[in-house]
């Protein structure tokens, strides 16, 4: 044990009063045996450091030690008992908190139980026999895109053998979270059962794409359609329906099949089908020689202006 | 178990009014006996730390219930941890084994 006082607060034989209380503070924050409950050291460098303190903190005190009146062991204070040693010996826990561990239960019944027993023995705790909810229980289930626009009701046996039925509202969203009352684990001392809460996942459509409630396709026509316009079939998530293109569609042009998106309770959307030109597969002469006499008169340049937009 | 008066005496730099104060916000909680209440030994530990950490530390009063409900909670876990530790000291060595291995393998 270092008997030079100043050195044990780490502060220099010149310092002020109020840096000696300062350095005093700190260390007694870090190492005061309450706050560091079961941490030997910490209470020898604790009884040393307010040892120190006792004599520096004083001023007449300071004055004698530096003189050399008194010396280091003249700081010896009386044993005094901490509070961490009622605390860690009461038979009634009177002031523990035993909240902080509430969320132990998804370890596993027994266990859990057991804690919850415990704070029924107890006569001074804080939290006694109160009912206690179970706890959540949390899932995942996949589900086909078009049973998610048009809703459908499962019923999935889950992990741990367990058969929920599950209904999905049309338009349910991708990473939506159903909350199923009371599916959950059981509670205790006559508390509820927590909730069955089902992430849904949303397989992706090879055609179909979801844009809130409405839902995207894109749809190719052909040279001719693009050119004359006409009515197509096109699919939708209820069914085929008829569709007029308009003369000189283009690509990238979208039509809106008004209310044929997705429909929830509150809401529908709509279908927006984007248009592509699809050539022939090939190119005939026919086409090839009725493509050259009218360009020669009808050139036009879609691109007009680009290279400028360009920087 | 002490009155008052002798927590009091024996806290310095504890007043009547503070004290009072501590046990109406819950920091201590005395027994109510019939007319008075009285202070256990692990009450007044309590005021002497409440002291400390109040007069010596100078953390703010607002800050005090903020450690006090930390240490609450410590302790009451290491009284958990101590109960699991004793449940465990009790079981055959196989089931301690397979536990130590448990942990070890976290």
């Amino acid at each position: 044990m270092p008997t030079d006082l100043y050195q044990i607060l780490a502060v220099a034989k010149t310092a002020t009063d109020d840096e000696i209380s300062k350095a005093y503070r700190k260390l007694a924050k870090q190492l005061h045996p309450d706050l560091n409950p079961g941490d030997k050291d910490a209470e020898e460098r604790f009884k040393e450091v307010s040892a120190a303190f006792a004599i520096l903190g004083d001023k007449d005190k300071r004055k004698r030690y530096d003189n050399g009146e008194i010396d280091a062991s003249g700081a010896e204070q009386p044993e005094r008992q901490f509070y961490r040693r009622y605390a860690d010996t009461d038979a009634h826990h009177h002031y523990h908190s035993t909240g902080g561990y509430e969320d132990f239960v998804d370890l596993g019944d027994l266990f859990a139980e057991a804690f919850m027993h415990g704070r029924d023995r107890d006569t001074g705790g804080q939290r006694r026999s109160v009912p206690f909810p179970g706890a959540d229980v949390h899932y995942h289930l996949t589900i086909e895109f078009m049973e998610a626009v048009n809703g459908t009701k499962k019923r999935v046996t889950m992990p741990g053998d367990v058969t929920l039925d599950v209904s999905i509202p049309a338009g349910i969203e991708n990473g939506q979270v159903l909350r199923l009352q009371s599916k959950g684990q059981p509670g205790f001392n006559g508390g509820p059962p927590g909730d069955a809460l089902v992430a849904i996942d949303i397989r992706p459509h090879p055609l179909f794409r979801r844009a809130g409630n409405d839902i995207r396709i894109d749809l190719p026509i052909a040279l001719h359609e693009a050119v004359l316009g006409g009515k197509v079939e096109v699919p939708t998530i209820t069914g085929k329906v008829s569709m007029t293109v308009p003369k000189g569609a283009t690509t990238g042009q979208i039509l809106r099949l008004r209310g044929r998106g997705v429909k929830t309770a509150k809401a529908a959307g709509d279908q927006l089908v984007r248009l592509t030109i699809a050539m022939p597969e090939q190119v005939d002469e026919e086409l090839e020689g009725f493509m050259q006499s009218w360009a020669q008169s009808h050139n036009y340049n879609p691109r007009e202006g680009i290279m400028e937009r360009a920087v | 178990m002490l009155r008052e008066k002798e927590v009091i005496d024996r806290v310095t730099g504890v007043t009547q009014v503070r004290l009072r104060a501590w046990v109406s916000q819950g920091w201590v909680t005395p027994v109510q006996s019939e007319n008075e209440v009285l202070f256990r030994e692990l009450d007044v530990a309590r005021c002497e730390l409440i002291k400390e950490i109040e007069d010596e530390l100078q953390v703010e009063s607002e800050t005090v219930p903020l450690v006090l409900s930390l240490l609450d909670q410590v302790y009451g876990l290491r009284r958990e941890l101590r109960s699991v530790m004793h449940a465990l000291e009790r079981q055959p060595d196989s089931v301690r084994q397979s536990v130590l291995k448990s942990l070890l393998q976290k």
